[in-house]
């Protein structure tokens, strides 16, 4: 079978899985896309060295989840270099929440979901991660220990001190 | 705000199939990636053609034989002059 074709077969197998988790993480279609495409390019570099399709999916969630850590980032040093050239601080949280476009996201519950991802997104990585793939890529706390590289009393730790961060923060917006 | 509303929420956030064009793309960024690189036969034939202008300079440099130290009678022989500075000959 031809690269080509291997490619393509394992982007039909894992397109929708890796365009969701983008989704989940940045919020924003367009920026979905982009960072999918991203990942796919190092899933193409790298394939040849994987067999069996659960380790290529566990590398694959890996590739996803730093490529979209690496947009947040430079979507952050980029806002926050135009902010504070322009002498505005301590704006960058609500600007990151006007870019959401989610389009799984009903219209009904647009806001207090909007609102919600804007919790998550302030939460530390590792928090976030483990709570988007344990709560929205629904795997099991030890699938989500396989592909964040830790143990699954880590990833309990972690789910325990999101959630407790989560109710904290959206108990203090609602007053 | 409940935790379980937030489940809740979060639960009801639909999957959406990627946009049909984007493996196009995908595929246009690697066909990309390829064309810029140097072929491996290029790069082979470079690298051997500098290392072979390296060993060449290296062995002229190294072998003795660019060793210029002449004499006087050898110059001089080799120019077919006198080494005498004399301005007539018996």
């Amino acid at each position: 079978m031809s690269t080509a074709t291997e490619f393509k077969q394992v982007y039909e197998r894992h397109a929708r899985m890796v365009f969701n988790l983008c989704l989940n993480y940045v919020q924003n279609r367009q920026d979905a896309e982009e960072v999918t495409q991203d990942v796919f390019v190092k899933v193409h570099d790298g394939m040849a060295e994987f067999r069996g399709e659960a380790a290529m999916r566990t590398w694959i969630y890996r590739i996803s989840i730093n490529a979209c850590l690496d947009r947040i980032k430079a979507a952050k040093r980029a806002k926050r270099s135009v902010w504070s050239m322009l002498g505005f601080s301590g704006i960058e949280e609500r600007i990151a929440g006007s870019d959401f476009d989610h389009p799984g996201v009903g219209l009904e519950q647009r806001e207090a979901t909007e609102r919600i991802f804007q919790q998550i997104n302030a939460l530390p990585a590792q928090q976030k991660t483990a709570l988007l793939l344990k709560t929205m890529e629904g795997l099991s706390q030890h699938e989500v220990a396989e592909v964040m590289g830790t143990s699954a009393k880590a990833v309990e730790s972690l789910l325990s001190r999101a959630r407790q961060q989560l109710k904290k923060d959206l108990d203090n917006t609602e007053g | 705000m409940e935790e379980e509303r937030v489940t809740e929420l979060l639960g009801r956030v639909g999957r959406v199939d990627p946009p049909p064009f984007l493996l196009t793309r995908i595929e246009a960024r690697i066909a990309a990636r390829q064309g810029s690189r140097p072929s491996p036969t290029w790069v082979f034939a470079t690298s051997m053609a500098m290392l072979m202008l390296v060993a060449v300079n290296s062995y002229v440099l190294f072998s003795g034989k660019a060793n210029t130290e002449v004499t006087v009678d050898q110059l001089v022989g080799g120019m077919n002059m006198g080494a005498s500075n004399q301005l007539y000959h018996d």
